[in-house]
């Protein structure tokens, strides 16, 4: 009877273990077509990347970028007298920093006038 | 349950084979008594199995374990047909040269069922395909034979939808140059397997830096807008002055850098066939010319270098030097005495020939060497030349290439003894890959003292301001430089009418960046120049407006006008503080 009893659960865990293993395998094989539909995606897309990085720098050769600034820019080359450095900046005519020492006049003067006698 | 129930074992004994024979196999397992003859049966019928099972084994260790090997050695020889390349860029990392996937049609005639079907459809698509040619071809049994490299998608699906047995696509890599001819003769070019044949596509052959696993981008030392530029003016300057060639550089005088070099005509590397007319040939590395009067320039820094003459020298210029067979005179003829700058800015033929020989043979051989001129210059590009040179060295020799006749030498060359000329005199290799300064010091060479470098620099500003390069000047950029006017030497002497006009300049004089070299062939005088076909009204403007356009873009700040030095202000200034 005992005997019985464990024939019975090892059957079982074999055709258990039969019936798991099919599923996984083929699950597996269904993984790896995934997996190898997306590897070939990525190699798609690789390419892709690769042929327009091609095509972008065709698109801005020099002389196509010369004409479209042609027609849609108002820009010309730059000439050596439109490069000014700072040193060559003409120095400031007025000093403009405020006088804190000088004491105010007008309506701020009799403001603070005002505030000192409170 | 039955078949788990042991069942008693009837051991039939001294009944012979008969009864084991008769015995079924699953029962047999047991039998620990069986008689010897039974025993050795049974012994050789496991080890059948296990033999048959042993093979079994290994052959699905070796079908599953070492299939990918095997699949690997499969696509190897299709590997040796795509030749992987690195792209290459120029300095800003602005792709110039890349390898794109393409299909191209091949045939295993093993498999072909009926050749004339094959050739009339394959016809049918590609109306370039000659049939003769084709139908021979797939005569021939092979596994192996190109129809048609490079399909276009639509070739590709129509021919796939043929259907037919033992037409085969196979991806490959093909180069594509999409800045087209701006560069062609620094890139190079490929044939039809993807090698490089010239250029640097050649030399990152030859070094190995294509086709491997890792493919890093090569960084070109070009600037792509400078060598835009610079081409577009020497395309209008070789309409303009009717010339038959043109060529020119920008070198970084501290790195050895070329920023941009051009050649007219060139090609486009896309249809490389083009590169096999002689009129194409890269004039800047492959070409050696008589440069003619901007050697001066390597022969007045020769003299001041090597002691034998100060700028005060003095030279009779008065009359033509009569030697051998022939006569020296100045074109800009002076007929007075000149001191050494004025040697140089009126390009006085005798004044160089006299200051020569004061220098004398020897040491003019052995600056010359020195300075680069003499041995075969060698960068990355394949396309070199030997320099040209008298065998023996006569005086009349010393004298002409005292005036740049006499030796040929590439101009690449030349501008790189320029470049030694103007940066403190340290000659350093020229060179087509991006390079650090550090670097490049640690192969430069001192020729030259600092302190002749300095009035190198004086000099050429000079000849900019007050001589024959005026033309070459421009607002703001400080250009200094030596014009050169060479009558090209042919079978029956040097012809008068036939010019080889080159400027060789640097910018900012101040603190050279860059030299400049511009070598035209055969200009005509025309209109504008009064008939002039000399440097003055040829190259030296050509430099100027090249110099205009790629100084803002190469970063050089502009001298505003009225702070510009004077000549007499620079001298000083250089002798005080000598780089």
């Amino acid at each position: 009877m005992f005997l019985k009893v464990v024939n019975t659960v090892l059957v079982t865990a074999t055709l258990a273990g039969a019936v798991y293993l099919y599923n996984v395998k083929y699950e597996v094989a269904a993984y790896r077509t995934h997996l190898k539909t997306l590897e070939n995606q990525v190699v798609a897309e690789g390419e892709a990347i690769n042929d327009l990085n091609a095509e972008w720098s065709y698109l801005n050769r020099p002389e196509r970028l010369k004409v479209l600034a042609g027609r849609y820019l108002a820009l010309e080359p730059v000439h050596a007298e439109q490069i000014v450095t700072m040193e060559n900046l003409p120095g400031r005519t007025r000093d403009f920093s405020p006088d804190l020492s000088a004491p105010l006049g007008g309506y701020a003067g009799i403001g603070s006038a005002t505030s000192r006698i409170q | 349950m039955s078949m788990f129930k042991r069942q008693p074992v009837v051991t039939p004994i001294g009944h012979g084979r008969a009864p084991v024979k008769a015995a079924p196999a699953g029962q047999g397992s047991g039998n620990m008594t069986a008689p010897v003859g039974s025993r050795a049966r049974f012994v050789f019928v496991m080890a059948a199995c296990s033999l048959c099972f042993g093979a079994i084994t290994l052959r699905l260790v070796g079908v599953t374990a070492l299939q990918p090997a095997g699949v690997v050695k499969s696509a190897g020889a299709a590997q040796k047909i795509r030749y992987k390349r690195p792209d290459l860029t120029d300095r800003n990392d602005i792709i110039m040269a890349k390898d794109l996937n393409k299909t191209s049609l091949y045939a295993d005639s093993t498999k072909i069922i009926d050749v004339d079907e094959v050739v009339e459809r394959l016809t049918a698509i590609l109306p370039e395909i000659d049939p003769r040619r084709l139908r021979a071809k797939l005569a021939h049994k092979s596994k192996f034979i190109w129809i048609k490299r490079g399909l276009t998608p639509r070739q590709h699906a129509r021919i796939f939808q043929l259907g037919l047995p033992g037409l085969e696509f196979e991806r490959e890599n093909s180069r594509v140059y999409p800045k087209g001819q701006i560069a062609a003769h620094i890139l190079g070019h490929v044939n039809v397997d993807n090698k490089g044949t010239a250029g640097i596509e050649k030399y990152i052959d030859t070094i190995g830096l294509s086709n491997t696993d890792t493919l890093a981008p090569v960084r070109l030392s070009i600037d792509l807008r400078a060598q835009h530029a610079m081409r577009e003016e020497l395309i209008a300057a070789m309409k303009l002055y009717k010339a038959k060639a043109i060529s020119a550089v920008v070198l970084d005088v501290h790195t050895g850098e070329v920023l941009a070099m051009s050649s007219l005509p060139d090609y486009d590397p896309n249809a490389p066939a083009k590169s096999l007319n002689k009129n194409t040939l890269n004039r800047m590395t492959a070409g050696v010319y008589e440069l003619g009067s901007v050697f001066k320039a390597f022969t007045v820094a020769m003299a001041l270098d090597v002691g034998a003459a100060t700028l005060k020298s003095k030279y009779d210029a008065r009359t033509a030097i009569k030697a051998a067979s022939f006569k020296i005179d100045d074109f800009h003829a002076k007929r007075r005495i000149l001191t050494v700058p004025e040697v140089f800015i009126y390009s006085s033929n005798i004044g160089a020939a006299k200051i020569a020989l004061d220098v004398g043979m020897e040491q003019q051989k052995a600056f010359l060497k020195r300075i680069g001129l003499l041995t075969r210059l060698q960068t990355e590009l394949p396309e070199s030349r030997q320099p040209i040179f008298p065998k023996i060295w006569r005086p009349v020799n010393v004298m002409t290439i005292g005036y740049g006749h006499g030796l040929a030498v590439s101009p690449l060359q030349a501008a790189s003894a320029a470049a030694a000329l103007v940066n403190g005199g340290k000659l350093i290799t020229p060179t087509f890959l991006k390079r650090s300064e550090a670097a490049a010091l640690f192969s430069a060479r001192q020729v030259l003292k600092p302190e002749t470098s300095a009035k190198m620099r004086y000099l050429m500003r000079l000849n900019v301001t007050e001589g024959t390069a005026r033309k070459a000047d421009v607002p703001g950029y400080l250009v200094g430089g030596k014009t050169g006017t060479a009558e090209k030497a042919t079978r029956y002497g040097y012809a008068k009418n036939k010019l080889l006009t080159s400027f060789m300049g640097t910018f900012p004089v101040n603190a050279p960046k860059y030299v400049i070299l511009v070598v035209l062939d055969e200009p005509k005088g025309i209109e504008q120049t009064h008939g002039y076909a000399t440097s003055g009204w040829n190259a030296a403007p050509v430099s100027a407006k090249i110099i205009a356009r790629i100084a803002p873009m190469l970063g050089v700040l502009p001298v505003s006008n009225t702070a510009q030095p004077s000549s007499g202000a620079m001298l000083a200034a250089f002798e005080k503080e000598p780089r």
